[in-house]
């Protein structure tokens, strides 16, 4: 029985937005995405609206991407350093800085191992994980272990680069 | 060496492994203290993976209510659904006017002098725009049902409302706040709005009471309606907290931090009451039900096409809150209205 997908709107917005930002990297952007993505299951009324959702919100997030990227002469989401900002009170600043390190240590993953992994991160299921990404089900737990580990592992190992250059 | 896999561990610490994975798992591990390190191990990695993740996700922000998202929008950076915008725009637009009216009488006109004429000094209250009694002692004012807005959620056209609505929503959600924007392009804005539709959408009125907040009052020509749901409310009697208490078997749900003006009951239905709070320059009513009581309503006042558009009105800002009704009257600064609903939820 489809859902009602208003209910899906009320269990999945949040989590779309989630997952959405982790490709942006702008929460006003996420949200306008997520919003356009369920505007457009409105007019699809697709029969698995919270599959349909992430992979329509996959793509668009690379539609956007790859037009960004064609239009700007400049990076101004520079991958491995946080914008220079103003002076800003200490605690948001290192919470900055720490959303930075990991979204660098989550550019160290391979994209289907980053993916599998925001996916879970957004609520998603083995089964629909493996749905959209086209993962045997048995090896998404494999998948999402190495994820996992590269992950850390690749933020710790920022973190100390940064110290070593900073000395 | 491990006798369990990676992959084997997390998914049963993710809960995705089926019933006889977990047996055979579990069996193995009651026997197996390495493995049972190494499961320790691995819960550690996942807990560590997802407050990382946890460190790169998005403030949490309330949802946009679902019927605004009617049709997908076209391009354009607003962090809002164009209606929701044009609904916010309102509360801002009387929130900046009466904001500009406490702090500075003299030198901002009302909507009803820019439907009028030019811009002038503040005036005194339009005896005959005041539709309804007051029987408390605080003002408060309804916020209008928009002529040409009538049965459809879809925004306005792109001019008038719609551009005073993105203009507002933007600078609101851009800076997470309102800025201290001055009223006049509000003022501007309504005169167009009421220029094309050619006839006076919004009269403004101050209520000049002796209290301590001030509202705009905001009225539409069809003013009966709203001065029979405005009646309706304030001739509820007024009950003591413990009353209100006893009615919905738990305390009433109130926004933290905005004084209460009244408590009231529902005469009409035994397990409602309605709680009246001061928030920035309007009063906020929230209806309430006991949990058992059904879905609030107002009953038999949706005779009218226009009571029945502010109902859906209505229902669009009283859908963010899930078991509480919630009316905005009078002013209401952006910020507050999106603190408020954030807070009731």
């Amino acid at each position: 029985m489809p859902e009602d997908l208003a209910d899906v709107y009320r269990t999945t917005y949040a989590a779309l937005v989630r997952f959405l930002y982790r490709k942006v990297w702008d929460a006003e952007r996420a949200a306008d995405l997520a919003q356009e993505a369920f505007a457009r299951a409105v007019v699809h009324r697709p029969s698995n609206p919270r599959g349909w959702l992430f992979v329509v919100a996959a793509n668009m997030a690379r539609d956007e991407a790859r037009r960004e990227a064609r239009e700007r002469r400049h990076l101004t989401l520079l991958r491995n350093e946080p914008e220079p900002a103003a002076p800003q009170p200490d605690d948001r600043l290192s919470a900055e800085l720490e959303g930075a390190r990991v979204r660098k240590a989550l550019d160290d993953l391979t994209p289907r191992d980053r993916e599998v992994l925001l996916l879970w991160d957004a609520g998603q299921s083995y089964d629909e994980i493996a749905a959209q990404t086209g993962l045997a089900r048995g090896a998404v737990g494999t998948t999402l272990a190495r994820a996992r580990r590269r992950l850390v592992e690749a933020y710790e190992k920022g973190s100390e680069a940064e110290h070593v250059a900073r000395r | 060496m491990s006798h369990v896999d990676d992959g084997t561990l997390h998914t049963y610490l993710d809960g995705e492994a089926t019933a006889v994975e977990r047996e055979r798992l579990e069996a193995h591990l009651a026997g197996c203290a390495p493995c049972r390190a190494r499961l320790e191990e691995e819960r550690n990695l996942i807990e560590r993976a997802g407050r990382l993740l946890g460190l790169a996700a998005p403030p949490e922000r309330p949802a946009p209510s679902f019927h605004e998202l009617r049709r997908p929008r076209r391009g354009g950076r607003y962090g809002l659904p164009l209606a929701w915008a044009a609904t916010i725009a309102l509360a801002v637009g009387i929130g900046w006017y009466s904001r500009g009216l406490l702090r500075n009488r003299s030198a901002v006109p009302t909507p009803a002098q820019v439907a009028a004429e030019s811009p002038a000094a503040l005036a005194e209250p339009h005896a005959d725009d005041i539709a309804h009694d007051r029987t408390d002692s605080a003002p408060s004012g309804r916020i209008a049902p928009r002529r040409n807005q009538p049965s459809s959620p879809t925004p306005a056209p792109p001019s008038g409302p719609a551009a005073m609505a993105t203009g507002a929503a933007q600078a609101a959600d851009r800076t997470g706040r309102v800025e201290p924007a001055p009223p006049q392009p509000v003022a501007d804005a309504v005169g167009r709005l009421e220029a094309e539709s050619a006839r006076p959408v919004l009269r403004g009125v101050t209520a000049a009471a002796p209290t301590p907040s001030k509202a705009v009052v905001l009225t539409s020509p069809e003013a009966n309606i709203d001065a029979s749901i405005h009646r309706i409310t304030t001739s509820w009697p007024v009950i003591e907290p413990k009353r209100a208490r006893t009615v919905l078997g738990e305390d009433p749900a109130v926004i933290p931090g905005y004084p209460i003006q009244a408590l009231r009951r529902n005469p009409a239905v035994e397990s409602e009451i309605l709680v009246e709070q001061l928030v920035d320059s309007g009063v906020v009513l929230l209806y309430e039900r006991r949990s058992d009581g059904g879905p609030v309503e107002i009953g038999d006042l949706q005779r009218s096409p226009a009571a029945a558009a502010m109902r859906k009105t209505n229902e669009r800002l009283a859908r963010y809150v899930r078991s509480l009704r919630v009316e905005i009257v009078g002013g209401l600064s952006a910020d507050s209205l999106s603190t408020l609903l954030g807070l009731i939820r």
